[in-house]
């Protein structure tokens, strides 16, 4: 089975870092800014289910064009990622929420689990992000934590749904 | 009651409704309510009612007057394509697709076979059929006449074909050419899904709608083709200069893809049936193509060649032998002139030479021969060997007859000859018939030499005051 998944979120928030995490097992500590979209691919197994998973890490920046809904039309699965440092980034997150298919399976990344100490998260901001109904996970592209998770548990909703 | 005749009925109807009244007052209201609403319900035209009559009415008008129905039809059908076509336009591009390519084919070649027909009328003494359809087809396109000779003749080879869901970007069917290597391409899937987003990024770049797209890319020596269709886009990777009926194959597949698969095609989600699989790679397959331009004229063209080789090389013998000809006339009249000048020299030389009279000098023929004939001193130069040190040896014919020659010069020579002066006198000429001489002898000599210069042909008097005796 194919799927296709996409990776969005504003920019830095670290969508590429942890497709390069999953994907290559690779941090780089230097920013370089996505632009248009960049696309990786995975074989993931679920049970006994083989799927290659394409995914499309979409640039973060204005969505004043519509783009991310262009470059993400027809995906089976979402990655949202906000940054825990920078709860600015849930506004660009909640917007394309609003946008998207709900039907969509779709998991949300708190990223940058490794600078937990720096995260300016309140308790309103927690709630807002519960909102949504859609699974949480705190992760960190730089020391790996949950990000194969991230990824298989969306692959595994996305097999259910399609199964 | 008398036994009334139905004639005096008015009466008894009369007692009859009084009657009827008195019995059914009350359910008479409702009875009444009854048939009037029945009445009602019957008179109403329900859409389940049109539903059952519409098509057996459509039949009925089709076949009582068509072109009267059809009018009547037509606005109706007009405006609900227009508000369709406004709303959502992908519906009427989805229906009319797999027929708007053969219609639009059809018409561009009828008025191409025109344009072909009447053209080839006019120069078809001074074309072939194939440069005049290729002459047609640059005016049709507007592209240059070298183009489009360009276009039928050079080699390609379609390596690739990418079958590509458009929403998703996901490959449907990736099939490679026998011929090439499958590692050609690193992965079917990031290249299928890369190119979706490279259409999606260049739509956006440029704000195109979307039903624009790329439709060639050129990386080195290979181009990318796409065709798209409403649920899917062909992305053929060639290798050379592929022509452009290759671009009309790929519409036509495309046609029949979305006409055989449409339903597989619209809501596929990654993922296809073997038998659906197949069915597309059989599809796709008929879209391979390689062509070597000289593959299939090389024996002829070979036959051209050699034809062509033979008589160049006829006509370069010609040329060199006339060369050669011409040549040789040329040298050949520059060695007769140098020879002539050669000749005049000599002639003049002779001329010159003391004890030499010349009485006719002819030049004739080619190389040119001199003929002299004259009167020659015995003591003259040797005239053989004045023409060798003259390099005319063979060119000339010489005939002397012997004289004696008052040449001052053959004088003096007669007078040394005859008298043999010691190598201490030397003998001058000093005037007409007299020698002058100057140096040292005996006495005996001197007297000797007076003596024998007194029979000396041509002298007259010799002057010895200038030798010493010793």
């Amino acid at each position: 089975m194919k799927f296709k998944v996409c990776m969005v979120g504003q920019f830095s928030v670290g969508k590429t870092s942890l497709v390069s995490q999953y994907v290559s097992s690779v941090f780089s500590e230097s920013y370089l800014t996505t632009v248009g979209v960049k696309i990786d691919k995975k074989n993931v197994t679920v049970g006994d289910i083989s799927s290659d998973l394409l995914i499309w890490d979409i640039a973060g920046g204005s969505d004043s064009r519509g783009m991310i809904g262009t470059y993400s039309r027809g995906s089976h699965g979402f990655l949202y990622v906000i940054d825990g440092t920078r709860p600015s980034t849930i506004d660009f997150v909640e917007e394309t929420i609003k946008k998207n298919d709900d039907a969509k399976p779709s998991i949300l990344l708190i990223n940058k689990a490794d600078l937990k100490d720096a995260w300016q998260l309140t308790e309103a901001d927690y709630k807002r992000i519960k909102d949504w109904n859609i699974p949480i996970l705190e992760t960190s592209a730089k020391t790996g934590n949950n990000v194969e998770n991230s990824f298989s548990d969306l692959t595994k909703r996305m097999v259910g749904l399609h199964a | 009651m008398s036994g009334k005749t139905t004639k005096d009925s008015p009466s008894l109807t009369s007692d009859l409704s009084e009657l009827k009244e008195l019995l059914f007052k009350k359910q008479q209201a409702a009875i009444e309510q009854k048939i009037l609403q029945a009445e009602e319900e019957a008179s109403r035209i329900t859409p389940e009612k049109i539903a059952d009559a519409l098509p057996g009415a459509f039949d009925l008008n089709l076949k009582k007057n068509p072109q009267y129905f059809g009018k009547k039809l037509k606005p109706t059908i007009e405006l609900a394509m227009e508000e369709s076509v406004r709303e959502n336009p992908g519906i009427i591009t989805d229906i009319i697709f797999p027929i708007i390519g053969p219609a639009i084919r059809r018409s561009v070649s009828e008025t191409f076979r025109k344009m072909v027909q009447n053209t080839n009328r006019v120069v078809e003494e001074s074309m072939s059929f194939k440069g005049l359809k290729w002459r047609a087809e640059s005016i049709l396109t507007g592209k240059s006449y070298s183009e489009i000779v360009l276009l039928n003749s050079l080699v390609y080879r379609v390596e690739h074909l990418f079958l590509v869901h458009k929403d998703t970007g996901l490959l449907i069917e990736h099939i490679v050419n026998p011929n090439v290597s499958s590692d050609s391409v690193s992965d079917s899937d990031m290249v299928s899904s890369m190119f979706s987003a490279i259409q999606d990024f260049a739509r956006d770049a440029f704000q195109e709608d979307n039903h624009a797209g790329i439709r060639s890319l050129a990386v080195g020596e290979t181009t990318v083709w796409v065709e798209r269709g409403p649920h899917a886009f062909l992305a053929a990777v060639i290798r050379g200069e592929a022509p452009s009926s290759l671009r009309g194959k790929m519409q036509l597949l495309m046609e029949k893809l979305h006409k055989e698969q449409n339903n597989a095609m619209r809501s596929f989600q990654g993922d296809l049936d073997e038998r659906k699989k197949q069915e597309i790679i059989e599809t796709l397959d008929d879209c391979f193509e390689e062509q070597y331009s000289t593959e299939e004229k090389t024996d002829q063209e070979s036959k051209k060649k050699k034809l062509k080789l033979v008589q160049y090389a006829l006509l370069a013998l010609a040329i060199g032998a006339l060369g050669f000809f011409f040549w040789q006339q040329i040298a050949g009249s520059r060695a007769n002139k140098e020879i002539a000048k050669k000749l005049t020299n000599f002639e003049r030389i002779l001329a010159r030479e003391p004890g030499i009279a010349l009485t006719s000098s002819k030049t004739i023929g080619k190389p040119p021969k001199l003929h002299l004939r004259g009167l020659k001193d015995p003591l003259a130069a040797n005239a053989l060997k004045l023409a060798e040190r003259s390099g005319v040896t063979e060119h000339v014919d010489m005939s002397f007859a012997d004289y004696l020659s008052a040449d001052m010069e053959i004088v003096r020579r007669r007078f040394s000859q005859k008298t043999n002066p010691p190598g201490s006198v030397k003998v001058f000429v000093s005037g007409r018939g007299v020698l002058k001489l100057s140096g040292k002898a005996t006495r005996d000599w001197k007297k000797t030499a007076s003596a024998a210069a007194v029979g000396v042909p041509g002298l007259n008097e010799v002057n010895m005051s200038e030798v010493r005796s010793n």
